[in-house]
Protein backbone atom coordinates (compact mmCIF):
# COMPACT_ATOMS: atom_id res chain seq x y z
CA UNK A 1 0.00 0.00 0.00
CA UNK A 2 2.64 2.50 0.65
CA UNK A 3 4.49 1.19 -2.44
CA UNK A 4 2.05 1.94 -4.48
CA UNK A 5 1.22 5.40 -2.34
CA UNK A 6 4.94 5.68 -3.54
CA UNK A 7 4.68 5.08 -6.87
CA UNK A 8 1.58 7.43 -7.16
CA UNK A 9 3.05 10.15 -5.76
CA UNK A 10 6.54 9.11 -8.23
CA UNK A 11 4.26 9.78 -11.03
CA UNK A 12 2.03 12.82 -10.03
CA UNK A 13 5.58 14.55 -9.42
CA UNK A 14 6.72 13.29 -12.77
CA UNK A 15 3.97 14.89 -14.57
CA UNK A 16 3.89 18.06 -12.39
CA UNK A 17 8.00 18.35 -13.09
CA UNK A 18 7.10 17.51 -17.32
CA UNK A 19 4.17 20.19 -17.20
CA UNK A 20 6.68 22.47 -15.47
CA UNK A 21 9.38 21.63 -18.17
CA UNK A 22 6.52 22.27 -20.71
CA UNK A 23 6.25 25.89 -19.38
CA UNK A 24 10.02 26.54 -19.76
CA UNK A 25 9.54 25.72 -23.35
CA UNK A 26 8.25 29.11 -23.52
CA UNK A 27 10.33 29.69 -27.17
CA UNK A 28 8.00 27.14 -28.93
CA UNK A 29 5.34 29.75 -28.89
CA UNK A 30 6.81 31.84 -30.87
CA UNK A 31 7.44 29.21 -33.35
CA UNK A 32 4.97 29.31 -34.99
CA UNK A 33 5.57 31.26 -38.30
CA UNK A 34 1.89 32.85 -38.80
CA UNK A 35 1.94 34.85 -35.25
CA UNK A 36 5.52 36.29 -36.14
CA UNK A 37 4.00 37.37 -39.88
CA UNK A 38 1.57 39.69 -37.87
CA UNK A 39 4.02 41.62 -36.15
CA UNK A 40 6.92 42.53 -38.75
CA UNK A 41 7.32 46.09 -37.10
CA UNK A 42 9.64 46.27 -34.40
CA UNK A 43 8.01 48.10 -32.22
CA UNK A 44 5.39 45.27 -31.87
CA UNK A 45 7.59 42.62 -32.16
CA UNK A 46 9.33 43.79 -29.27
CA UNK A 47 6.69 44.57 -27.21
CA UNK A 48 5.58 40.65 -27.98
CA UNK A 49 8.63 39.22 -27.41
CA UNK A 50 8.89 41.14 -24.21
CA UNK A 51 5.73 40.46 -22.99
CA UNK A 52 6.14 36.59 -23.74
CA UNK A 53 9.38 36.28 -22.04
CA UNK A 54 7.99 38.22 -19.13
CA UNK A 55 5.12 35.90 -19.20
CA UNK A 56 6.35 32.46 -19.20
CA UNK A 57 9.30 33.47 -16.83
CA UNK A 58 6.60 34.86 -14.31
CA UNK A 59 4.63 31.03 -14.96
CA UNK A 60 7.59 28.85 -14.82
CA UNK A 61 9.06 30.72 -11.72
CA UNK A 62 5.80 30.92 -9.91
CA UNK A 63 5.63 26.64 -10.48
CA UNK A 64 9.49 26.41 -9.47
CA UNK A 65 8.68 28.38 -6.33
CA UNK A 66 6.36 25.56 -5.52
CA UNK A 67 8.52 23.05 -5.78
CA UNK A 68 11.15 24.65 -3.87
CA UNK A 69 13.38 23.56 -6.69
CA UNK A 70 14.42 27.33 -7.42
CA UNK A 71 17.37 26.38 -4.36
CA UNK A 72 18.47 29.46 -2.34
CA UNK A 73 20.31 32.43 -3.94
CA UNK A 74 23.36 30.61 -2.72
CA UNK A 75 22.90 27.66 -5.01
CA UNK A 76 22.02 30.25 -8.13
CA UNK A 77 25.10 32.37 -7.04
CA UNK A 78 27.59 29.22 -7.76
CA UNK A 79 26.53 29.34 -11.11
CA UNK A 80 28.32 32.92 -11.62
CA UNK A 81 31.41 31.69 -10.55
CA UNK A 82 33.11 29.44 -13.22
CA UNK A 83 34.59 26.83 -11.15
CA UNK A 84 31.99 26.33 -8.91
CA UNK A 85 29.58 26.37 -11.99
CA UNK A 86 31.67 23.28 -13.41
CA UNK A 87 31.36 21.18 -10.64
CA UNK A 88 27.63 22.50 -10.28
CA UNK A 89 27.05 20.74 -13.48
CA UNK A 90 29.10 17.82 -13.10
CA UNK A 91 26.95 17.32 -9.88
CA UNK A 92 23.12 18.61 -10.97
CA UNK A 93 20.96 16.68 -13.32
CA UNK A 94 19.94 18.44 -16.66
CA UNK A 95 16.99 19.94 -15.39
CA UNK A 96 18.46 21.01 -12.38
CA UNK A 97 20.61 23.25 -14.44
CA UNK A 98 17.70 24.56 -16.53
CA UNK A 99 15.85 25.98 -13.99
CA UNK A 100 18.24 27.01 -12.19
CA UNK A 101 19.94 28.61 -15.01
CA UNK A 102 16.14 30.04 -16.31
CA UNK A 103 16.34 32.04 -12.46
CA UNK A 104 19.21 33.91 -13.47
CA UNK A 105 17.42 34.60 -17.04
CA UNK A 106 14.72 35.34 -14.58
CA UNK A 107 16.25 38.28 -12.75
CA UNK A 108 18.02 39.71 -15.37
CA UNK A 109 15.67 39.76 -17.86
CA UNK A 110 13.07 40.86 -14.74
CA UNK A 111 15.71 44.13 -14.17
CA UNK A 112 16.17 44.48 -17.29
CA UNK A 113 12.84 44.85 -19.07
CA UNK A 114 11.39 46.79 -16.36
CA UNK A 115 13.95 49.34 -17.17
CA UNK A 116 13.96 49.21 -20.70
CA UNK A 117 9.85 49.66 -20.32
CA UNK A 118 10.35 52.59 -18.17
CA UNK A 119 12.75 54.40 -20.42
CA UNK A 120 11.81 53.06 -23.99
CA UNK A 121 7.53 52.87 -24.53
CA UNK A 122 8.26 51.04 -27.49
CA UNK A 123 8.61 48.63 -24.55
CA UNK A 124 5.34 49.26 -23.48
CA UNK A 125 3.17 46.44 -21.58
CA UNK A 126 1.22 43.84 -23.47
CA UNK A 127 -1.69 44.59 -25.88
CA UNK A 128 -4.83 43.17 -26.79
CA UNK A 129 -4.06 42.02 -29.83
CA UNK A 130 -0.85 40.77 -28.28
CA UNK A 131 -2.77 39.08 -25.93
CA UNK A 132 -4.66 37.58 -28.12
CA UNK A 133 -1.28 35.84 -30.14
CA UNK A 134 -0.30 34.63 -26.66
CA UNK A 135 -3.34 33.36 -26.01
CA UNK A 136 -3.00 31.28 -29.64
CA UNK A 137 0.19 30.36 -28.80
CA UNK A 138 -0.55 28.39 -25.55
CA UNK A 139 -2.16 25.75 -27.74
CA UNK A 140 0.52 25.01 -30.21
CA UNK A 141 1.89 22.05 -29.87
CA UNK A 142 5.52 21.83 -28.13
CA UNK A 143 8.21 20.34 -30.91
CA UNK A 144 10.38 17.57 -29.72
CA UNK A 145 13.72 19.22 -31.62
CA UNK A 146 13.07 22.68 -30.75
CA UNK A 147 12.16 21.37 -27.05
CA UNK A 148 15.96 19.75 -27.24
CA UNK A 149 17.36 23.17 -28.54
CA UNK A 150 15.66 25.22 -25.58
CA UNK A 151 16.84 22.66 -22.85
CA UNK A 152 20.62 23.10 -24.26
CA UNK A 153 20.00 26.75 -24.49
CA UNK A 154 18.84 26.66 -21.44
CA UNK A 155 21.77 24.29 -19.37
CA UNK A 156 24.28 26.73 -21.52
CA UNK A 157 22.78 29.65 -19.19
CA UNK A 158 24.69 28.77 -16.57
CA UNK A 159 27.67 29.11 -18.75
CA UNK A 160 26.97 32.75 -20.12
CA UNK A 161 25.54 33.81 -16.44
CA UNK A 162 28.99 35.82 -16.18
CA UNK A 163 28.09 38.21 -18.63
CA UNK A 164 25.86 41.06 -18.51
CA UNK A 165 22.30 40.63 -18.88
CA UNK A 166 22.43 42.62 -22.04
CA UNK A 167 24.26 40.35 -23.53
CA UNK A 168 22.80 37.38 -22.35
CA UNK A 169 19.10 39.06 -23.24
CA UNK A 170 20.27 39.89 -26.70
CA UNK A 171 21.13 35.96 -27.85
CA UNK A 172 18.42 34.76 -26.02
CA UNK A 173 16.06 36.88 -27.85
CA UNK A 174 18.42 36.23 -31.03
CA UNK A 175 17.67 33.08 -30.75
CA UNK A 176 13.91 33.43 -30.90
CA UNK A 177 13.77 35.47 -33.40
CA UNK A 178 15.48 32.94 -36.06
CA UNK A 179 12.36 31.07 -35.02
CA UNK A 180 10.34 33.41 -36.09
CA UNK A 181 11.19 33.33 -39.64
CA UNK A 182 12.73 36.83 -40.07
CA UNK A 183 15.93 37.26 -41.77
CA UNK A 184 19.51 37.32 -41.01
CA UNK A 185 20.29 40.84 -41.62
CA UNK A 186 16.74 41.24 -39.66
CA UNK A 187 17.47 39.46 -36.26
CA UNK A 188 20.57 41.46 -36.38
CA UNK A 189 19.01 45.01 -36.47
CA UNK A 190 16.96 43.98 -34.18
CA UNK A 191 19.48 42.62 -31.88
CA UNK A 192 21.30 45.49 -32.63
CA UNK A 193 19.06 48.07 -31.42
CA UNK A 194 18.11 45.79 -28.32
CA UNK A 195 21.85 45.72 -27.29
CA UNK A 196 21.63 49.36 -28.05
CA UNK A 197 18.72 49.87 -25.68
CA UNK A 198 19.54 47.52 -23.38
CA UNK A 199 22.62 48.97 -22.85
CA UNK A 200 20.89 52.50 -22.39
CA UNK A 201 19.18 51.49 -19.81
CA UNK A 202 21.88 50.07 -18.15
CA UNK A 203 23.99 53.18 -18.12
CA UNK A 204 21.04 54.74 -17.23
CA UNK A 205 20.51 52.58 -14.75
CA UNK A 206 24.02 53.18 -12.72
CA UNK A 207 23.79 56.54 -13.16
CA UNK A 208 20.17 56.77 -11.41
CA UNK A 209 21.46 54.21 -8.63
CA UNK A 210 24.74 55.93 -8.43
CA UNK A 211 24.79 57.90 -4.42
CA UNK A 212 24.05 60.24 -3.97
CA UNK A 213 22.02 60.83 -6.87
CA UNK A 214 19.98 58.22 -5.90
CA UNK A 215 18.65 59.84 -2.55
CA UNK A 216 15.55 61.84 -2.78
CA UNK A 217 15.05 64.45 -0.15
CA UNK A 218 12.58 62.48 1.90
CA UNK A 219 15.12 59.65 2.08
CA UNK A 220 18.03 61.78 2.91
CA UNK A 221 15.31 63.20 5.83
CA UNK A 222 14.71 59.71 6.75
CA UNK A 223 18.33 58.69 7.09
CA UNK A 224 19.79 61.88 9.14
CA UNK A 225 16.74 61.35 11.45
CA UNK A 226 17.59 58.03 12.32
CA UNK A 227 21.73 59.25 12.67
CA UNK A 228 20.06 62.31 14.72
CA UNK A 229 17.93 59.60 16.95
CA UNK A 230 21.33 57.60 17.50
CA UNK A 231 23.31 60.60 18.43
CA UNK A 232 20.64 61.73 21.17
CA UNK A 233 20.70 58.31 22.61
CA UNK A 234 24.16 58.23 22.87
CA UNK A 235 24.35 61.56 24.01
CA UNK A 236 21.39 61.35 27.33
CA UNK A 237 23.38 57.63 28.14
CA UNK A 238 26.72 59.29 28.22
CA UNK A 239 25.69 62.61 29.81
CA UNK A 240 23.91 60.63 32.84
CA UNK A 241 27.13 58.08 32.85
CA UNK A 242 29.38 61.33 33.42
CA UNK A 243 26.80 62.97 35.98
CA UNK A 244 26.92 59.59 37.99
CA UNK A 245 30.57 59.27 37.64
CA UNK A 246 30.96 62.90 38.89
CA UNK A 247 28.72 62.24 42.02
CA UNK A 248 30.56 58.47 42.34
CA UNK A 249 34.25 60.28 42.59
CA UNK A 250 32.62 62.59 45.21
CA UNK A 251 33.09 65.74 42.73
CA UNK A 252 31.59 68.53 43.76
CA UNK A 253 29.79 70.34 41.43
CA UNK A 254 29.81 74.03 41.48
CA UNK A 255 28.82 74.81 37.77
CA UNK A 256 26.21 73.30 36.11
CA UNK A 257 26.47 71.32 32.81
CA UNK A 258 25.08 73.44 29.64
CA UNK A 259 22.66 71.18 27.45
CA UNK A 260 22.78 73.17 23.96
CA UNK A 261 20.33 74.48 22.65
CA UNK A 262 20.43 72.61 19.43
CA UNK A 263 20.28 69.41 21.60
CA UNK A 264 17.61 70.49 24.25
CA UNK A 265 15.15 71.71 21.32
CA UNK A 266 14.96 68.49 20.10
CA UNK A 267 14.31 66.71 23.31
CA UNK A 268 12.00 69.02 24.04
CA UNK A 269 9.33 67.53 21.17
CA UNK A 270 9.31 64.34 22.36
CA UNK A 271 5.87 63.87 24.52
CA UNK A 272 5.36 62.68 27.88
CA UNK A 273 3.07 59.40 28.54
CA UNK A 274 1.44 58.57 31.42
CA UNK A 275 2.00 55.47 32.66
CA UNK A 276 0.62 53.64 35.81
CA UNK A 277 3.17 52.37 38.62
CA UNK A 278 1.44 49.18 38.22
CA UNK A 279 1.83 48.70 35.07
CA UNK A 280 5.40 49.67 34.79
CA UNK A 281 5.92 47.05 37.54
CA UNK A 282 4.07 44.24 34.82
CA UNK A 283 6.27 45.93 32.39
CA UNK A 284 9.16 45.56 34.24
CA UNK A 285 8.96 41.92 35.14
CA UNK A 286 7.56 40.89 31.95
CA UNK A 287 11.23 42.10 30.49
CA UNK B 1 44.02 79.80 26.91
CA UNK B 2 40.43 80.71 27.04
CA UNK B 3 38.34 79.92 29.81
CA UNK B 4 35.37 77.62 29.03
CA UNK B 5 31.78 78.44 30.44
CA UNK B 6 29.57 75.67 32.09
CA UNK B 7 31.90 72.93 31.01
CA UNK B 8 30.80 73.31 27.34
CA UNK B 9 33.36 71.60 26.04
CA UNK B 10 32.85 68.29 27.12
CA UNK B 11 29.01 68.75 26.56
CA UNK B 12 30.36 69.93 22.73
CA UNK B 13 32.53 66.32 23.02
CA UNK B 14 29.76 64.03 23.67
CA UNK B 15 27.58 65.53 21.27
CA UNK B 16 30.19 65.38 18.21
CA UNK B 17 31.24 61.73 19.84
CA UNK B 18 26.84 61.13 19.57
CA UNK B 19 27.18 61.90 15.55
CA UNK B 20 30.24 59.55 15.58
CA UNK B 21 28.00 57.04 16.94
CA UNK B 22 24.99 57.48 14.75
CA UNK B 23 27.27 57.80 11.68
CA UNK B 24 29.31 54.44 12.47
CA UNK B 25 26.19 52.89 13.41
CA UNK B 26 23.65 53.69 10.32
CA UNK B 27 23.22 50.37 8.94
CA UNK B 28 22.91 51.37 5.44
CA UNK B 29 25.14 53.70 3.01
CA UNK B 30 25.89 57.15 3.63
CA UNK B 31 26.06 59.81 1.33
CA UNK B 32 28.38 62.74 1.11
CA UNK B 33 25.45 64.84 1.05
CA UNK B 34 24.36 63.44 4.16
CA UNK B 35 27.36 64.31 6.22
CA UNK B 36 26.96 68.03 4.20
CA UNK B 37 23.34 67.75 5.83
CA UNK B 38 24.82 66.59 9.49
CA UNK B 39 27.46 69.47 9.46
CA UNK B 40 24.68 72.14 8.73
CA UNK B 41 22.79 70.44 11.68
CA UNK B 42 26.37 71.11 13.64
CA UNK B 43 26.05 75.30 13.30
CA UNK B 44 24.11 75.88 16.02
CA UNK B 45 25.92 73.28 18.28
CA UNK B 46 29.24 75.08 16.87
CA UNK B 47 27.85 78.83 17.53
CA UNK B 48 27.37 77.39 21.09
CA UNK B 49 30.88 76.17 21.10
CA UNK B 50 32.56 79.09 20.52
CA UNK B 51 30.08 81.26 22.72
CA UNK B 52 31.16 79.21 25.59
CA UNK B 53 34.47 79.78 24.69
CA UNK B 54 35.85 76.34 23.34
CA UNK B 55 38.18 76.59 21.10
CA UNK B 56 37.63 73.69 19.04
CA UNK B 57 40.04 71.89 16.45
CA UNK B 58 37.63 71.57 13.29
CA UNK B 59 40.87 69.45 11.55
CA UNK B 60 40.72 67.05 14.90
CA UNK B 61 36.34 67.03 14.67
CA UNK B 62 36.60 66.60 10.65
CA UNK B 63 38.82 63.51 10.54
CA UNK B 64 36.93 61.99 13.21
CA UNK B 65 33.94 62.41 11.55
CA UNK B 66 35.69 61.34 8.37
CA UNK B 67 36.46 58.00 9.86
CA UNK B 68 33.04 57.43 10.98
CA UNK B 69 31.99 57.52 7.33
CA UNK B 70 34.69 55.40 6.52
CA UNK B 71 36.56 57.74 4.38
CA UNK B 72 34.11 58.11 2.33
CA UNK B 73 33.84 61.82 2.66
CA UNK B 74 37.46 63.23 3.00
CA UNK B 75 38.50 65.57 6.12
CA UNK B 76 39.49 68.32 3.94
CA UNK B 77 35.51 68.57 2.58
CA UNK B 78 34.32 68.33 6.34
CA UNK B 79 36.80 70.23 7.47
CA UNK B 80 35.06 73.22 4.85
CA UNK B 81 32.10 72.64 5.01
CA UNK B 82 32.21 73.23 8.63
CA UNK B 83 34.14 76.61 8.02
CA UNK B 84 31.15 77.18 6.45
CA UNK B 85 29.07 76.92 8.81
CA UNK B 86 30.89 78.99 11.58
CA UNK B 87 29.10 82.02 12.78
CA UNK B 88 29.09 85.60 11.74
CA UNK B 89 32.09 87.10 13.60
CA UNK B 90 29.72 90.32 13.56
CA UNK B 91 27.46 89.13 16.12
CA UNK B 92 30.11 87.95 18.45
CA UNK B 93 31.46 89.04 21.43
CA UNK B 94 35.35 90.59 21.35
CA UNK B 95 37.03 87.51 23.28
CA UNK B 96 34.50 85.20 21.13
CA UNK B 97 35.50 86.44 17.93
CA UNK B 98 39.00 85.66 19.64
CA UNK B 99 38.34 82.09 19.77
CA UNK B 100 36.54 82.07 16.39
CA UNK B 101 40.25 83.33 14.81
CA UNK B 102 41.90 80.66 16.73
CA UNK B 103 39.59 77.89 15.19
CA UNK B 104 40.20 79.14 11.53
CA UNK B 105 43.36 79.81 11.64
CA UNK B 106 43.95 76.27 12.61
CA UNK B 107 42.45 75.17 9.62
CA UNK B 108 44.18 77.77 7.36
CA UNK B 109 47.19 76.61 8.25
CA UNK B 110 46.33 73.08 6.99
CA UNK B 111 44.05 74.10 4.06
CA UNK B 112 45.37 77.48 3.04
CA UNK B 113 42.50 80.11 1.63
CA UNK B 114 40.33 78.64 4.70
CA UNK B 115 40.55 81.93 5.98
CA UNK B 116 40.20 83.98 2.97
CA UNK B 117 36.47 81.86 1.70
CA UNK B 118 35.20 82.76 5.62
CA UNK B 119 35.69 86.03 4.71
CA UNK B 120 33.96 85.98 1.66
CA UNK B 121 31.24 84.19 2.85
CA UNK B 122 31.40 87.38 5.98
CA UNK B 123 31.03 90.09 3.60
CA UNK B 124 28.87 88.29 1.46
CA UNK B 125 26.22 88.10 4.79
CA UNK B 126 26.58 91.61 5.52
CA UNK B 127 26.06 93.06 2.40
CA UNK B 128 22.69 90.43 2.45
CA UNK B 129 21.86 91.48 6.03
CA UNK B 130 22.43 95.36 4.19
Amino acid sequence: MVADNRTEHKHDQQAHNSAVADDLLWTTKLSTPSQALNSRSLPSLKSRIATILEERFEKFYSALKAQDKLGSLERVGTLINPEQTARAERQVPPKESILAGAALVKGAFDAGLSEAQRLSPTMAPATAVIESQNNQARSATPQPSVRRDIQQQASRSAEVAQQSWVVFASQLIGANLKRLGLEPSEIDDIRLQLVREGAASYEELKRLTRLPDSLDPATEAKILEDIRVMMLGYFAHTLQERILEDIENGVEVTTALAIPGSIANRLLGIPEIDIEPSKLVEMANAN
Amino acid sequence: MFLVKDRYDEVFQIELDGWCFGITNYPGELSPSIIHRIVRELAASLQAAIEHNVAFNILEISEKISIATRGRVHTKEIALAMIGQLPNPAILQEEQQCVLGVIIDTVDREYTGALESFYRRWNLGVKDAA
